[in-house]
Formats: structure tokens, sequence, C-alpha cells
């Protein structure tokens, strides 16, 4: 199983997949295109699966696979972030059979160097692994944003590659003279030597890294004022390239929890309270301006950030609970937001318009539709025996059980996300009841419940938003054992 | 010998069971009668009203015995959550209350969707897995349990409230009531994650279950004496905010108004103490955590007070019969609580549920005139019942003497409670509450008069009610004029969390309450029935009433208009400012390619000249930046 479970092998099959679809190796036949990728997608989930199953969650690292200066490598948080990261992916791909019309091969060769990509980010170990993935995964999302989004999409996705690659650059710049000071050292160059390194590196630099690094998980989580790209992007996403700015939520939490709060945890503990201040104020501001929104997929990308920034306060409270909580939520919100994205798209695609106001009474012409995203509007909302009340549960848990804050700053943390549960619940009720009751604005249209494929990957994302709600324990428990690992940084 | 843990089971489980059954009949591609719906339901609800009646016996026959289970239910963070039961006096009087209640709807529900004519199915649905949260919630083990299944019954209300879902009123109402709901459970969350968290640090004094009703005297009191007090009180608030919005108290009153849309045999329930007062249950269970912050009850006190007197201004103003209804229910509901923040707490308890059984009565006879008459709710249009519906009137006559407290079950605990202010030297309070209680008569005799007395004035020929219906009258005026007297003397023994003993009765408080409602009793009579006196009109007020004292206006500020106007002016700053800060880096990359424009000439000396320019400029960058850093280390 050791031979079967090789990392590299890991990040490099849907490149290898990619450049099969790419260099037209099916002959441009839509049809088998389509299916080789949606299978292999399923392999590729279910391989994905059984490096978490077996994973040892008391090692710090695992499946480590080196070539040349290249190293891979996997941590517990990695692994489960790949599997969700290829579980998102083949979602996309089921609901891109009625979304996707042309150029179905590079469409499907772009997605799977993105996955790649992102599973180089997420496992990449040495310095120049991680920013040529980290690039690469720019590039790639570059394209699946300017080719297969909506007309408009062409400006947005340049700003969102410009701003991305300028944190990017900043940060190669603070890792250029980190890496220098391993090599001075004769330290390995690899991330999970950081915290070994750390006394060698003089605290402006630590500084600099740690500001870089933040600058890049927070144009991707996203955090105010850098909001403005991602949002451009949600706002031109359709239904199946969701992948992208789910894969951006995902890198940049990892980012922050294993390069800022694991590798650099002395400069994490000083910023701490500044990240919570800023968490509790991205969820009240975006859940505020969420709900005044009468562009749908705008609104819901300001849900999105409000709704992460959940796991934002509760990492800011560097506890074991609070990391859980904020690991748990990242997980729980991916699959929500991903549910509520694919069926706010299919929506539009019914009633032709994204506008609010235009929209009403879906429930009577789409009852299955209606049915589930009203299951994952309550999952969103907290409701019990969804993964959603898991996740708050536990950010709250750890809002309260915070090592650095004082008594008042708990206080602080505990009310205002309390505001963010509220706001978030008001804008989902008010969205859902808008599209699928009110006014009668699709009388005229021939309008057919989901189809096969679209019901499919709904009922798959609801079902495991009800196993993660229903038995949280069996990740929990992995996800203290890591959490565990990391606060051991800040006792050093 | 009866396995009465197996039965408190099968109790809590046959109405899940039923929905299940419900649910999968809906399904299979032959379609069920409408009464086969109606009959496995009350088949169901009978066998869980029989199996509550012989825990209530159980419980009384044993006294002092409480019946405890618990099952671990899943694990977060280590911490295990329990799915348990926890039966002591109180839970078994709710239980058996509730399974009644069920019972009684069941039955006026197969009349009132013949008449209506859709969602069979669907309600029975409804109403089977409401009864299994609420007894889940009234049985719970722990505050986790009561949390969990408090949320729930919050969706299940919602989803009654939204019943008639194409019509825009029922949708506007349906998104309010499920907002403000989960706006108390969401405070409710937070103050249960803070004491669960708590829990966990004090493994030694903290039995199984997590945060479990049977030691959350243990709990509070390490709690207190470890916690900041501020730290303390300010989760007592969180709990008590939670529990009052729950429980529709001042000023989220009209809540219980958004509910006015759901078919009228839910809407019965859901005024009932049993969805209405899961707020004020909870506060009962954590009484003795509360017990050790005296400011948290000042707040129930006050609240109470205020929704009372408003609520019943508002219903003796109101011509809509569910609003009528709503109104008295929430106000009976802030009487029990004020009389909670006396720290009475049998009291409290017995108050409300003699009162709430009066309710729910009169909740049902409001719904089987409205039966009767076509689904006519303004009074204005009804009259002259008394000939046409006789055991209607006689029932609302035993249900409104027992609201004011005049005789039957009301009259016990109104005079146990003003006996026990006046024996505590609290007298003032007295006249806080007498005006209630005259009004309290005053509208339901209004309501007697314009009704039941007079002539018909509607269009509708009445229907006379049928038997089912009536059977269910009887069988919930029976527990409206015996329960209380029944009751009285074992209030103290068999609620009280300490050795109480009943004041000796004063003369001059019964006659005082008597008087009260005597004179409300006399004000209607002389307004609606001989007209002797004309009503009086004070506009300012009248002007606060039909605005229900602005409790409408105050949550659509909060909860809509509030966050729409931040929202425009936060739209604002993202527009012109935010989008300023991004434009600057659009005209930089103008800039850019300005200078470029105008270095180029096209020929490969100058791109060469532009490539290595801007190598060299990279280079420095990085070399001062390298030996700024060597310098540092």
């Amino acid at each position: 199983m050791d031979n079967f479970l090789n990392i590299f092998a890991f990040t490099m099959l849907p490149l290898v997949a990619g450049l099969i679809i790419f260099f037209n190796f099916f002959k441009n036949n839509t049809i088998i295109i389509r299916r080789f990728s949606k299978y292999f997608s399923i392999f590729y989930f279910i391989y994905s699966i059984l490096f978490v199953t077996n994973y040892n969650i008391n090692s710090e690292l695992q499946y480590i696979s080196q070539i040349k200066n290249f190293t891979l490598g996997s941590d517990l948080l990695s692994v489960i972030l790949c599997c969700l990261v290829s579980f998102v992916v083949l979602i996309c791909f089921i609901v891109a059979k009625s979304t996707l019309g042309r150029n179905q091969n590079r469409f499907y060769s772009f997605a799977l160097f993105f996955e790649s990509s992102v599973m180089l980010v997420l496992c990449a170990q040495d310095f120049l692994t991680f920013f040529a993935a980290l690039f690469f995964e720019i590039f790639c999302a570059y394209m699946l944003i300017s080719n297969f989004t909506t007309l408009k999409a062409k400006e947005s996705a340049k700003k969102y590659l410009c701003a991305n690659s300028f944190f990017a650059f900043m940060l190669l710049g603070a890792f250029a003279f980190i890496n220098t000071i391993f090599f001075k050292n004769s330290i390995p160059q690899e991330f999970i030597n950081l915290p070994e390194a750390s006394p060698y590196i003089s605290s402006n630099i630590q500084f600099l890294a740690f500001l870089g690094l933040l600058l890049v998980a927070a144009i991707k989580i996203p955090v105010f004022p850098l909001h403005r790209p991602l949002l451009n992007t949600i706002q031109n996403s359709v239904a199946h390239t969701s992948c992208v700015f789910l894969s951006e939520f995902i890198i940049g939490f990892y980012i922050l929890i294993k390069l800022n709060m694991y590798g650099l945890s002395e400069i994490f503990s000083l910023f701490a309270p500044w990240l919570g201040i800023i968490g509790i104020f991205n969820i009240i501001y975006f859940g505020i301006l969420a709900i005044g929104q009468e562009e749908l997929k705008k609104s819901f990308a300001y849900f999105c950030f409000s709704q992460s920034s959940i796991a934002l306060v509760a990492l800011a409270s560097t506890s074991i609970d609070g990391i859980c909580g904020a690991i748990y939520q990242i997980i729980s919100q991916t699959l929500i937001l991903l549910g509520l994205f694919l069926a706010f798209c299919f929506a539009i695609q019914y009633l032709k318009t994204s506008k609010l106001p235009f929209m009403g009474a879906l429930a009577t012409k789409t009852p299955k539709l209606a049915a589930l995203t009203f299951m994952l509007t309550l999952a969103g909302a907290g409701l019990p025996l969804t993964s959603g009340f898991v996740g708050k549960f536990l950010c709250i848990m750890g809002g309260f059980s915070t090592q650095i804050y004082s008594q008042d700053t708990l206080w602080f943390c505990t009310i205002f996300t309390l505001f963010g549960f509220i706001l978030g619940l008001i804008y989902l009720i008010k969205t859902f009841q808008n599209i699928f009751f009110g006014a009668d604005e699709c009388s005229g249209l021939k309008i057919h419940d989901l189809l096969r494929h679209r019901w499919t990957a709904l009922l798959t994302i609801t079902i495991f938003i009800v196993i993660l709600g229903i038995s949280p324990h069996y990740l929990g428990a992995m996800l203290s054992t890591y959490a565990d690992m990391i606060i051991s940084m800040f006792s050093i | 010998m009866i396995d009465i843990l197996g039965l408190t089971y099968l109790m809590i489980f046959a109405p899940l069971i039923c929905a299940a059954i419900l649910l999968i009949l809906k399904f299979v591609p032959k379609k069920t009668p409408d009464y086969a719906n109606f009959i496995l339901s009350t088949v169901f609800s009978i066998f869980s009203f029989m199996a509550s009646c012989i825990l209530l016996i159980y419980v009384i026959t044993y006294q002092g015995y409480t019946l405890e289970d618990n099952y671990p239910f899943c694990v977060i963070q280590n911490i295990p959550l329990y799915f348990g039961i926890y039966t002591d006096n109180l839970a078994s009087l709710f239980v058996a209350l509730l399974s009644l209640l069920f019972f009684v709807a069941n039955i006026f529900s197969y009349k009132y969707l013949r008449q209506n004519r859709q969602g069979f199915a669907r309600f029975y649905i409804y109403l089977n897995l409401m009864q299994f949260f609420s007894f889940c919630f009234f049985i719970s083990s722990n505050l986790v349990q009561s949390l969990v299944f408090t949320m729930m019954s919050s969706l299940v209300c919602y989803l009654f409230a939204n019943f008639y879902f194409q019509n825009p009123q029922s949708q506007e109402y349906s998104k309010k009531a499920f907002i403000l709901d989960a706006t108390g459970d969401f405070m409710l969350l937070t103050a249960t994650v803070a004491l669960l968290f708590f829990s966990t640090l004090t493994p030694s004094i903290i039995n199984l279950p997590t945060l479990g009703f049977n030691n959350i005297n243990s709990l509070g009191l390490y709690s207190f004496a470890s916690l900041n007090p501020i730290v303390y009180s300010f989760i007592c608030l969180l709990l008590v905010l939670g529990a009052l919005t729950k429980s529709s108290q001042f000023p989220l009153t009209s809540k219980i108004t958004f509910y006015t849309q759901t078919p009228n045999p839910a809407f019965s329930l859901i005024i009932s103490p049993i969805l209405l007062g899961q707020g004020i249950f909870l506060l009962y269970r954590l009484y003795p955590l509360l017990n050790l912050t005296p400011v948290m009850f000042e707040v129930i006190k006050i609240i109470g007070i205020l929704s009372a007197i408003t609520c019943i201004i508002i219903a003796s103003k109101e011509n809509n019969l569910k609003y009528i209804c709503s109104n008295i229910a929430l106000s009976q509901a802030g009487i029990a609580l004020f009389i909670l923040g006396f720290r009475y707490y049998d009291t409290s308890v017995f108050y409300l549920l003699c009162s709430g059984m009066a309710i729910v009565l009169i909740s049902c006879l409001f719904s089987a005139i409205s039966y009767s008459t076509g689904l006519q709710e303004n009074i204005k249009f009804l009259g002259g019942l008394r000939e046409k519906l006789p055991l209607v009137t006689i029932a609302y006559i035993i249900g409104s003497l027992s609201l004011c407290g005049l005789i039957f079950s009301g009259f016990y605990p109104k005079t146990m409670f003003l006996n026990e202010l006046i024996t505590n030297n609290n007298s003032l309070y007295v006249i806080l509450i007498l005006p209630v209680i005259f009004l309290s008569a005053f509208s339901l005799f209004r309501v007697y008069f314009k009704t039941f007395e007079g002539h018909y004035r509607g269009n509708w020929e009445v229907q006379k009610t049928s038997k089912l219906i009536r059977f269910s009258i009887v069988l919930l005026a029976a527990p409206v004029i015996f329960f209380g007297f029944i009751f009285n003397r074992h209030v103290h023994t068999f609620l009280s969390f300490t050795e109480a003993k009943n004041p000796t009765p004063d003369f001059f408080v019964g006659v005082m309450a008597l008087v009260a409602s005597l004179l409300g009793y006399y004000l209607a009579y002389c307004i609606y029935f001989t007209k002797s006196i004309a009503p009086f009109r004070l506009r300012p007020i009248r002007r606060m009433v039909s605005k229900r004292f602005y409790s409408d206006i105050f949550i659509d500020f909060i909860f809509s208009s509030l966050p729409t106007v931040i929202s425009k002016i936060f739209y604002l700053i993202e527009k012109y400012i935010l989008g300023g800060f991004w434009l600057i880096s659009v005209f930089i990359e103008k800039l850019i390619a300005y200078i470029k424009e105008k270095t180029e000439t096209k020929n490969i000396n100058s791109q060469f000249f532009s490539v290595i320019f801007w190598i060299f400029i990279t280079a420095l960058i990085f070399t001062i930046l390298y030996f700024r850093a060597g310098v540092l280390k």
C-alpha cells in the first residue's frame, strides 16, 4: 500500500490526465473527454480518501517523496484538504455536463492542471516547489476564469492574476532571504524546518515573511480590503468553475495554518489579537453587505467572505479547540458553499437573470432543487445534525478556550461571532425565500426540475454535510492531534 | 411490571416513527387516502398520550424519584454529548400536557384540512415531527440536547408558518419568525458552548451527562466561584435573552403574530405553553444557575410585566380571533415570567400550566368557531353563536373564567401568587398585576359578547361542530376545571426545590383580584352587551396599540431596515473608496505601459536595453534588501 500511496504520483496524476486531454488524445470527442475526466476524478477522489484513511495521525509528516531538489510530503491537514479539493473538482466535472458549451478539452485539461497545482501547493515541502506550484496555480486559475466563465470575466481574471502575482512575488522576496539563511546555516530548505531555524532568522525577516504569507492568504481567504479580485471572480464564476474560488479559500487557510501559524508561530502569537479583530470586522462587514445586495452572485460572494472569517476568528484564538473548529468550519463551509453556489447557478440558468428582485417562485417548478437548496440553507445557517452546526459550535468553543486573549477580548469574540451567525441566517433565508417563493417570475418560462447529474451532485454534497454533522468525532479526533502539534509550537 | 424506561423511549420515538411512515407513504406511487394519515397519526398520538399518563402516575406514585437515562450520541472535541431522558415532576407534567395537546390537535387538524383540502400528509408529518422534537426538548437530560431540539422546533415552526407557501404574507411572516427564533437559538448556543467549555475544566465535579440538568446546581456553583462574575453574568444574560426571545417576550412580542398564517390547529400548539413556553421551561431548568445572579431575575421580572401589560392592551383592541388569542397567551406567559422574577418557581410553573390549559382550550374553540363559520376570524362578523354552538359557548365561559382567575384552575395560582407577593412585602407589585387581571377579563368577555351574544353578522351559514371536535373540547375543558383544584395542595411539595410552605391565604388579596376581574367583565358587559357606555378612545394609546407598541417596527428595523441601510453605506465605501484604491493600481499599470511604449522604438537594441534595465532594477532592490538583512542579522 505504501508504494501505491506515492505523493509524487498523487500530485502529478491530474497533470498527466490534463496533458492527455490537452494534446488531443481523444481527438476532440467531447463525450469521451467528459467521461474520461469524470471517471478519472472519481478514481482520484477515492485515491485521496485512501491517503486520509492510511495516514498515521501521530506522525508530523508522511508520504515524503523527494526528486532532486523538489520535496513533497503531506501532513494531516494537507491530506484532508487534498481530499476536499478532489471532491470539489469532481462535483464541478459532474455539473459541467450541462453548463459547459465550448472548448471542452481545454476546460477539462486546465481544470486538471489546476487541480494538480493545488495539490502541489498543499503538498509542497520546500520553498522552490511551493512557489513553483503557487505561480502555476495562479496561472491555471487565470486561464479558467478568463476562458470558461462569463464574457465579462477577462478583466476580472487579469486583476486577479495581477493581485495574486504581486503578493506572491513579495512573498518570494521574503523567502529568498530565509532561503539564504537556511543555506548559510546548512539547514535543509524545507517548511518543516522553519520553527527549528527561527532562532537564526532575524525577527524583521520573520516579520517580512509573515506579512508576505499573510497577504497571500488574505487575498485568497479573502480579508478586507483585499477582497475585490476574488469578489469579481465569484461574480463571474459559473457552476463548473466554482472549484477555482473554493480552492482559493482552501489554499488561503492552508497557508495561514501551516506556514504562518506553524512555521512562524512567534510572530503569529503577536499578530493573533489583530487577526481576531480583522476576522470579526470581516464577519460583520461582509455579512451586512451580503444582505443589501440585489445581484445574487455578488451577495453570495460577500456571504462566502463573511462565513470564512468565522474560521479566521477561531484560528486567532490559538487554541486546540480553535484550530479544530477552524479546520472543521473550512471543510463544512467549502461543502455548503459549493452546494449553494451550484443551486444558485442553476436558479440563475432557469430564470435567466441573477437580479434578486426578478427571481421568485421557482419552488413550484423545481421542487427537487428547492428541497436540496433548503437543506443546504439550513446547513449554512447552522442547524443541528449538519456540518454547519458542528463547525460553528467548535468555533465558539475555540473562542472561549483562547490562550492569548484576555477575558475582554473573549467577550468581544463571542458577541461578534454571534452577530455573524445571525447575519448569515438572515441572508440565507431571505435569498432562499426570494428565489424559491416570492413573486411568480417563472410563469412564462419552460423549466424542468433538476437533471439527473445535477441532482446527484447536490445530493452527494448534502449527504456529506449530514454525515459530517451526525458523526463529527471521526474527523474531530484526527484534527485534535494535528491541532495539538500546531499548539506545541507556541509553547516552545 | 411495566418497563417505564422502555415505555418512555417508545413514547418519545412514536411520533418519529409515525412521521417516517407518513413520509414513506407520501412517496408510494399509489395515493394514500387522507383519512389514513389522520388515523395513523391519531393512533400514535393516543399511544403517546397514554404512555405520558402512565409516566405521570409513576412519578406521582414514587414521589421524588427521577427517571434518568443517557446515551452517548456523539463526541465533539473529546466532549461526549448525550441523548438522554430526565423525567422529574416538571418534565412529566409538561409531557402529559403536551401529549394531550397533540392528540387534540390531531383531531382538529382532520376537520380543518378537510375544509382546506391541501397538504394532508405534509401537515401530519410536520405535526409528528414537532411532537417528537418537543418531547425530546422537555424530557432532555442536558442543556445541549435542549438546545438542539429547540433549534429543530424552530425549524418545524418555520415549516408550519410557511405551510401555505403560495401566500406572500405567509412567506414574509415565516421568514421573520424563523429569523427571530434562530436569533434566540444562537444566543442560547453561545451561552451553552461557554458553559460547556467551563464544564470541561471541572471534570471532578461534573458527572454525566455533559451539562446535565441533574447537576446544573454544582456546575452553577463551580462556574460562579471560579469565573469572573461579569463573565458569568454575561453567560446568564445570553441564556435569559435567548429564552425570552424564544418565548416572544417584550420587545419581540410581534413574533407570535408572525405565526398567524399557520394552519389553525398548529397555531393552537404554537401559542400553547408547549412551544411558546419552551424558553420559560428552559429558565425553569436553569433556575439554580440563574439563582446565583440576582440581576437576571430583575431582567426577567421587568420583561415579564412589560409583556403582560402591552400584550393584554393589544388583545383588548384586536378584532381577529387569532391575534386576540396569541396576545392573551403572551400576556399570561409574561405573568408567569413575572412570578419567576420573584423566584416563586413552583407558583410560576403552576400558573403557566393552568393558564396554558385555558389558552389551549380557548384557541381550539376559536378554531372550532372558524371551522363552523367558514374560516371567519373577525369578531366584527360573528355574533349570536350561543344558540348555534352551545358546547363551544360553555367551554369558552369555562376557559375565560379560569383565565381571569375567578374560578376553576386559574383561580388557585393567581391567589397563590398574590398571597406570596403580599406575604413577602411586595405589595407594590400587586398594583401592576391588577390592571392586567382587569384587562384580561375585559378582553375575554369582550370577545364573548361580540361572538356569542347578539345576532350573527356573517354571511356563511353556521355549521354544527362535529362529534370529534366536541369530544376534544370536553377533553380539554376537564383539566381546565379540575387540574388547579387537584394540584393546588401539592404544588409546593411536587415542584419546589426547597421545602416551602403555603403562605396563609389573605382574604383581602382574593377580594381585590375578584373585584378587578368583575370590573373587567362589567365594563365589557356595559360596552358590548347593553351598550350603556360608549367605548372610550384615547388617540395616542390607540395609535400605539394599533402598531403593537412599535414592536413590528422595532423588529423590522433591527432585522431588515438597519442591515439594509448599513449595507448601502458599506456599499458606497466599497464602490468609491476601496474602488478608488484599486483604481490606483490600474493607473500604475497604465503608467508602466505608457513608459514602455515611449521607450520602445521597435528595434532590437531598445528591447534589449529595456530587459536589461528591468533586470538591473530588480537585482538592485534584492541586493539592497539582502545586505540590509545581513546587517540586521
